[in-house]
């Protein structure tokens, strides 16, 4: 049986006066999944979001959802979809139980189903014992898992989060990103999540977007994305001196060696083939009488996959 | 579930919302909520009087005279301030100073006399035109007062004079009369004295002996008489002939003066005519004086000003001290609101509900008028102090127009905190706009002394309008539709809604 997408976006170009910020873009967002967007700040992540749930009309192209495009049935539309934007939009002077009485009645619900759906979404974001807190009471994952709880009251098809984990410490990200999961499995809402910290989409998605310059550059899993940059190896090496200003001209010398960095006392050298790589930095290291006391061919990380994507002329 | 009901549901969820962020923001609630009735509460303290309170007035006179004497001691009896300077330099420097409000300066040995200047020059600091023009108003009159009451004296006194005259020569009227009639009698009995008179010298002059002598002679002859008896009674005819001749000269003599005297009486009796001609013109032209009440002699017509409506300040300002407070609050309390949403982090969520706009500006609206509401309530009660049973009769048409006029300056300030960005920028935005429509309104100088055109402007200025209208349902007890003016303010209820939408649709463009 054929899956139909459940978001189409086609050739869609948005345009700020005379700054291009999407630039005919086209991608399908599978039903059920959890679809990452990834791309530097202001590469135009925030502004897909809002095209994606109508708020934004494209300037170009048009945006499908379930094959109804988005911008002539906005009002039918948006029902459908939960947004969580960077900063969390909910009123800090209410309750957790009044802000989601409040937007689930904004979306129509009735005043029996909000009850029941506000119990059901205070276990799942884990806030059960805090419906009475007010909202500027609650610490920065709390008050995060409140603004998803708020995207969810209406049980929307899709979730969009956009940098949900912004601004937060590794110990509440991965809160967060556990509970996205979570709501995926458990609810088997669609998420759309944007983010520039390529660890959580990584663990996260099953789909990877990478814009640049407006443009879709990859489309693919993370899996098969690492896999497509896993040839250009990253070559470690520690010297004991951890001087690197005497070989560093040399090594830059090298057409081979497409990228160095400094980094925790090492040097990390991505190479088009990193095993010549190797002999070259070897010959380098003796001639300018340095001893290695550290080396290693590693395969690179996401954030490194990303950083060649965009680094890519 | 029914559309018609749930959007009154979002509509009661927006606004009990609101109210939850109004109440749970202290400060917010306190500024809004009880600032105004402060405001209100103050004013009705300051201003419930008709008397002015420490107004302070120097005096300076070369040479006090009863009369500038009596003018000081007017002042005082008013409640005035008066203190005595040494000299008309530091009485007027006590001005400069701020020592006193204002000096007068009278002639020295001020008396009411022909050859005397009286004069009472009044120094003041017009920078403070409005207590100026009070202050002179209340000193001229107390002067006004004093010199007419002067005036009155003098004015009596030649009256009473007058009315005395007038009795006393209606009192001789009647004397006059008489010693005419005796005058006209006397002549009368003088002409049939000399009539009577006459007519005994005629027949004194026509009386003859030689008759009675020749009867003598007839008589000797018949008789034999001797010569010497007829001898005897003629010599004694002849005596009778010069006693009769003596007495018709006399007669003559007598009916001569008679003509005399009644040619005296004559002239006499016409004298007599003019003086009571005279007197009967003095008496009538008395008579004719209509007015004969000094008093309106003094002052041939009385100017009194008489308050229509209140004879408190408050009674007659509480119109325009309303809509004051009203316009203040709503535009400010609107506006706050208004940017406070558009600021606040939910803003974003509220903008992706399927919520229409309408049913947001409504429920805004209706949340600012629930709070203007309450401050209308506690306008009404200091009303109801100052205006007591009068208020009864006009209580809905002022509920409706106060509403109304609530509306109208909300939906500006709806307009005015979709138009600014920041609360700041706002706040400024509104304080503005109600300064200006404040400005050029009659509540600082009467719009009347504005030019032209722009007085035609002024005269739809929101906040004139509204207190025109206020002023004519509470002071004049006017019914509601009666002025055109309710209809110019539903004018602008529409037309503030329109911008105000407007505005909100222009504010999400430019958030999107």
């Amino acid at each position: 049986m054929v899956e139909f997408p459940l978001i189409e976006v086609k050739n869609v170009t948005k345009k700020y006066k005379n700054n291009l910020v999407l630039d005919d873009i086209s991608l399908d967002i599978p039903t059920g999944r959890i679809f990452g967007i990834i791309g530097e700040s202001g590469c135009g992540k925030t502004t897909l979001l809002n095209l994606l749930i109508g708020f934004l009309k494209p300037t170009k192209g048009a945006i499908y959802f379930q094959s109804k495009d988005v911008s002539k049935r906005r009002r039918r539309i948006e029902k459908n979809f939960g947004f969580a934007a960077q900063i969390p939009s909910f009123y800090p002077q209410l309750t957790i139980k009044e802000n989601l009485d409040y937007f689930g009645t904004l979306y129509g619900l009735e005043k029996a189903d909000i009850k029941s759906r506000t119990k059901e979404l205070l276990r799942l974001v884990g806030l059960e014992n805090k419906g009475e807190v007010l909202g500027r009471q609650l610490s920065a994952g709390m008050q995060r898992r409140l603004d998803i709880a708020c995207s969810l009251i209406h049980q929307p098809k899709v979730l969009i989060l956009d940098e949900p984990t912004q601004d937060l410490d590794p110990m509440l990200r991965n809160e967060i990103l556990k509970l996205i999961q979570k709501i995926n499995k458990e609810s088997g809402v669609s998420v759309i999540i944007t983010s520039h910290i390529l660890g959580e989409i990584d663990r996260l998605c099953n789909i990877i977007a990478i814009i640049k310059d407006g443009k879709i550059s990859k489309l693919n899993s993370p899996s098969e994305l690492e896999e497509e940059y896993s040839k250009n190896k990253i070559i470690i090496i520690e010297t004991v001196s951890a001087d690197y200003n005497k070989i560093l001209p040399g090594l830059k010398k090298e057409k081979n060696i497409t990228k160095i960095e400094e980094y925790g006392g090492r040097l990390l050298i991505s190479a088009k083939d990193p095993k010549k790589a190797f002999n070259r930095i070897f010959t380098i290291v003796n001639k300018e009488k340095e001893i290695l006391s550290y080396a290693k061919l590693s395969k690179p990380s996401l954030e490194l996959v990303f950083e060649n994507i965009m680094g890519e002329a | 579930m029914n559309p018609v009901l749930n959007v009154f549901q979002r509509a009661g969820a927006i606004i009990k919302k609101d109210f939850k962020l109004l109440l749970r923001s202290k400060s917010s609630a306190l500024i809004l909520i009880l600032g105004p009735l402060v405001l209100i509460l103050l004013a009705a303290f300051a201003f419930n009087s008709a008397s002015i309170y420490d107004i302070k007035i120097s005096t300076y006179s070369v040479a006090y005279s009863d009369l500038s004497n009596s003018f000081v001691n007017a002042l005082k009896d008013e409640q005035y301030s008066v203190q005595q300077s040494g000299n008309d330099t530091e009485c007027i420097e006590t001005v400069k100073a701020g020592l006193s409000h204002v000096c007068l300066v009278f002639s020295p040995n001020m008396e009411l006399k022909n050859d005397l200047n009286n004069e009472v020059k009044a120094y003041a600091d017009y920078s403070r035109i409005n207590l100026v023009y009070m202050v002179m108003d209340t000193i001229l009159g107390r002067l006004s007062n004093k010199s007419e009451e002067l005036s009155l004296t003098m004015t009596k006194d030649v009256m009473d004079k007058l009315q005395l005259t007038k009795v006393e020569l209606t009192g001789r009227s009647s004397s006059l009369n008489a010693l005419s009639s005796n005058t006209r009698d006397s002549k009368a009995k003088l002409e049939e004295s000399y009539t009577s008179l006459t007519k005994v010298n005629s027949g004194m002059k026509v009386f003859n002996t030689s008759d009675a002598k020749e009867q003598v002679l007839d008589l000797q002859s018949e008789n034999n008489l001797s010569e010497s008896d007829i001898s005897e009674i003629t010599e004694m005819l002849d005596d009778i002939q010069t006693s009769i001749t003596g007495m018709a000269t006399k007669v003559e003599d007598s009916a001569t003066k008679l003509n005399d005297v009644k040619g005296v009486l004559e002239s006499s009796e016409g004298e007599i005519e003019n003086v009571k001609t005279s007197v009967n013109k003095v008496v009538s032209s008395v008579d004719s004086i209509s007015v004969t009440d000094p008093e309106n002699i003094v002052a041939p017509i009385k100017t009194s000003i008489e308050p229509i409506g209140k004879k408190t300040h408050l009674g007659n300002t509480f119109p325009t001290l309303a809509i004051l407070v009203i316009m203040f609050i709503s535009i400010l309390l609107a506006s706050t609101m208004v940017v406070r949403e558009k600021k606040g982090r939910a803003y974003f969520r509220n903008f992706i509900t399927p919520t229409h706009d309408v049913i947001f500006l409504s429920s805004t609206f209706l949340t600012n008028l629930a709070i203007v509401f309450l401050q209308v309530v506690i306008l009404l009660g200091v009303a109801a102090y100052f205006f007591k049973g009068d208020l009864v009769p006009v209580l809905f048409s002022t509920i409706i127009t106060l509403l109304l006029t609530s509306s109208m300056f909300i939906l500006l300030g709806m307009m005015i905190g979709y138009l600014f960005n920041s609360e700041e920028t706002a706040i400024l935005g509104a304080i503005s706009v109600s300064t200006i429509l404040l400005l050029f309104s009659n509540a600082i100088l009467p719009i009347e002394t504005i030019g032209g055109t722009i007085r035609s402007v002024v005269s739809f200025n929101p906040f004139v309008v509204a207190d025109g209208l206020l002023k004519k349902v509470m002071l004049f007890k006017y019914g509601l539709f009666s002025s055109y003016l309710i209809y110019v303010i539903l004018g602008f209820i529409v037309v503030f809604s329109i911008l105000a939408f407007v505005s909100r649709e222009v504010e999400k463009r430019r958030y999107m």
